[in-house]
């Protein structure tokens, strides 16, 4: 058997010469009939190119077999000399405006009130630091680079006759707060930001702003992330609150995000508003995908008169199941009083990449000092945002007011509404979940409307 | 009988020979028939079929071997006819520029079974306002991310580039090492004196955008973007129409100092770009950069990848450069059997 395989073997060599020997002398010039001549040539052609190829891998004729069987220069250079960071580099942890954090476990974190009246006397003098540049420019900053207070060391500085330090030192320190926690899934599932402006409220209205969240929070295991409006001064270009209030929301809902890494929904409230009903979660109220989708608005102009309108893109998919849930990552109502703007005063954001994108592009100095007129710049700001940049505007629903934004009118929401009207009125009704409070500074009735509203929260 | 000359002789004895030797030929074939004659009509027929597959459709041929696909892993953009000839009429040297570019990377692509795409960027009414001059490049990006939805990386050239080293390829040379070659951070070479440090960038998110630095900032002649939900919210986010107005006297690199700007500012951008060394991907010739003459990190010296004629339109000789870079090329590339296919 063997010898037959190898007789064979050898014989099939001898024909794979012949072939080769043939070919060689037709294509030499044998006396064979012409047409026979001329193909051997081409197989002999063919051969031969084949074998260059695949030797020298080379790009004849635009083909190539891999890099060749023989690789003629395929060693890479080591670069070192263009390379300049040493191997192994260690980056920087992720951080937030400052570089020295403190973590804690309590998801309810809001500014120590009670230093409301030093602060005041105190100022952004004082609090902050004053510098001027070479051309006679001088602006209020904080160094980043400061490392919190110790339990010891508050201690000892809450012990001294002056209170100055420790105030001073308390208030810088609230943003350094992060919130950590070993499991992720321990995370609230929505947190509720609000700005506080130790100018505008007393202590006792300041008081309800900040019960009325943390009451909402702990009846949801939501978490809060209540800070002082003036903290965010010196990350400011144009540095006082008449003009940059507005533009401090999209500061502090980074912030709030990098605080609660692990939370997907952080709920805006402007401090003069109240959430109402206590008992809603803001999931079953607003997240809930039905709901959410019943609540958008669809086709609607971004602003009145813009060509660009929200999207229509049917939410519920074939199966029945709400596909696009998770693109709704940034839910602002319309204004209830004035129709077709977006409202600032009350929105919810996830956390992702989009969110990310959308906040640090309203925090772009370029974008946050542009004059966007003084009636709600940080809604135009959006607004032209969303024309602009349709990735966004995939990611965006406008919502009915109804939901989390509806203002309180002083005249309108005091009388009766009638039957055929309710659930349709433009102003804030009992039973709606929000009030928000606009124009109360231009009526000087804030601390009022607050209390008044305050009393009427239902647990 | 006459004895027959010597020449006579010859000729006959040969005549003899011949003729039995025509005997001998008969006899082979009518005794046993070659295993050669039998199948020579097919080894021909399979001959010239793969001789014609061959020559007439390598990219076939090389589909059919797997070779070459059409989702390659990696596709590069080459932008070629800038300007079109629309304000000016093109010289004899742009378009030989061009071929020589467009046949650089094609021989490169083929070699390692990346994709090419050769974008044109003739000056269109629609980039003619001021604000949108050279925005093309952004527009593109778009356009080719949506032609190759499963490519993974692209890779931007510009025209007067020249690949140096066309044995390296992408994943030895850069991803490979991308930890090692990579800084993500401006610490090692800041030319714009930007703020190093950053808040919420998070350096531990794979890197979705490789660029390089020269002497003037950013360079994106040669770059790399990841097909990523972030590289297309960048190419949405990088024309702003806010951001334009009020700079766009001063963003005289337009597209490039739009995104220093944006770098500079926002996080989500800073956290997913990475700094190649210059010279890894964009070598500069003695031309560009050349107040820094005496700096090694610009300039090309050999083994550098690729070479970048950055800026030769501005008062440079781009066809002396790109000619002297091909003959480079040539001279490095030359092999025994160049001459044979005139390469």
């Amino acid at each position: 058997m063997e010898l037959k395989s190898a007789q064979k073997n050898k014989s099939f060599r001898k024909k794979l010469l012949n072939i080769f020997k043939l070919s060689f002398l037709n294509g030499l010039g044998g006396n064979k009939n012409r047409k026979s001549k001329i193909l051997a040539t081409i197989l002999f052609a063919t051969v031969v190119l084949f074998l260059i190829i695949l030797i020298t891998g080379s790009s004849i004729f635009g083909i190539s077999l891999g890099t060749g069987i023989i690789p003629f220069s395929s060693s890479l250079t080591t670069n070192a000399d263009i390379n300049n960071i040493p191997s192994g580099k260690r980056y920087p942890p992720v951080h937030g405006l400052n570089l020295y954090e403190t973590k804690v476990t309590n998801s309810l974190i809001f500014p120590q009130i009670e230093h409301l009246s030093n602060l005041k006397k105190m100022g952004y003098k004082t609090l902050f630091i004053r510098r001027t540049d070479i051309n006679g420019k001088s602006d209020y900053y904080v160094k980043n680079n400061e490392i919190p207070m110790t339990d010891k060391e508050k201690k000892q500085l809450a012990a001294e006759a002056d209170k100055t330090a420790f105030i001073k030192k308390t208030f810088l320190d609230l943003g350094k707060v992060v919130y950590r926690r070993k499991r992720k899934s321990n995370s609230p599932s929505v947190v509720i930001v609000t700005l506080l402006d130790y100018e505008k409220y007393n202590l006792e209205s300041i008081v309800q702003i900040v019960q009325n969240r943390v009451d909402y929070a702990q009846k949801h295991n939501y978490g809060t992330y209540i800070r002082w409006a003036q903290e965010f001064i010196p990350y400011l270009e144009a540095q006082s609150l008449d003009t940059s209030y507005e533009f401090i929301k999209p500061l502090i809902m980074r912030a709030a995000m990098h605080t609660f890494p692990n939370t997907n929904n952080f709920w805006f409230i402007d401090e003069d508003g109240l959430i109402m009903n206590l008992g809603l979660s803001l999931q079953q109220h607003l997240l809930n995908p039905k709901i959410l989708d019943l609540a958008t608005l669809k086709k609607v102009p971004l602003a009145r008169g813009s060509l660009i309108k929200t999207y229509n893109s049917p939410s519920i998919s074939i199966d029945g199941k709400y596909k696009d849930v998770d693109t709704a990552d940034l839910i602002f109502p319309q204004q209830q009083q004035q129709q077709g703007e977006l409202e600032t005063f009350s929105f919810v954001l996830s956390n992702n990449l989009y969110t990310h994108a959308f906040l640090d592009y309203l925090n772009d100095p370029l974008v946050r000092n542009y004059d966007w007129g003084h009636n709600n710049p940080l809604g135009k700001a959006i607004t032209h945002c969303l024309q602009w940049h349709p990735s966004l505007l995939k990611r965006f629903r406008m919502v009915v007011p109804k939901t989390i934004a509806s203002s309180y009118d002083p005249v309108n929401s005091k009388f009766p509404v009638a039957e055929n009207q309710k659930g349709k009125e433009p102003f804030y009704v009992d039973n709606d979940m929000v009030v928000l409070l606009k124009d109360c500074t231009k009526r000087h009735s804030c601390a009022e409307d607050l209390t008044q509203f305050y009393e009427e929260v239902k647990h | 009988m006459e004895l027959p000359s010597e020449s006579e002789k010859h000729t006959a004895t040969l005549t003899t020979t011949n003729s039995a030797n025509n005997l001998t030929n008969t006899k082979f074939k009518s005794t046993h028939r070659s295993p050669l004659k039998q199948y020579k009509r097919w080894i021909l027929i399979l001959a010239t079929v793969i001789f014609f597959i061959l020559w007439i459709s390598p990219t076939n041929f090389l589909k059919w071997l797997h070779l070459y696909n059409r989702d390659p892993k990696i596709v590069i953009i080459l932008a070629a006819n800038v300007g079109g000839g629309v304000l000016r009429w093109k010289s004899e040297q742009e378009w030989a520029i061009e071929r020589l570019s467009i046949q650089n990377k094609r021989e490169y692509a083929v070699r390692h079974g990346y994709g090419l795409t050769i974008k044109e960027m003739p000056i269109d009414k629609r980039y003619s306002h001021e604000y949108r001059e050279s925005w093309q490049k952004v527009d593109i990006l778009k356009q080719t991310m949506r032609e190759f939805p499963n490519t993974e990386w692209f890779w931007w050239l510009d025209e007067e580039t020249l690949i140096m080293e066309p044995t390296y390829s992408l994943e030895d040379h850069i991803f490979k090492r991308i930890d090692t070659i990579v800084n993500r951070t401006l610490d090692g070479f800041n030319p714009l004196e930007m703020n190093v440090d950053s808040a919420y960038v998070d350096y531990t998110t794979p890197l979705d955008m490789l660029i390089t630095q020269d002497c003037g900032g950013f360079n994106l002649g040669s770059m790399l973007v990841r097909n990523s939900e972030w590289t297309k919210l960048l190419l949405d986010i990088w024309w702003d129409p806010v951001a334009y107005e009020q700079k766009h006297m001063l963003w005289e690199h337009r597209e490039q100092d739009a995104l220093e700007s944006l770098y500079a500012n926002e996080p989500w951008i800073r956290e997913k770009i990475g700094f190649l060394p210059l010279r890894s991907i964009n070598s500069f010739p003695p031309g560009a950069c050349n107040e820094f003459s005496d700096d090694p990190r610009y300039f090309y010296k050999d083994h550098d990848f690729v070479v970048n004629m950055a800026g030769c339109n501005f008062g440079r000789d781009c066809w002396g450069e790109i000619q002297l870079y091909q003959s480079i090329y040539e001279e490095k590339n030359r092999r025994w059997y160049s001459k044979l296919f005139g390469m």
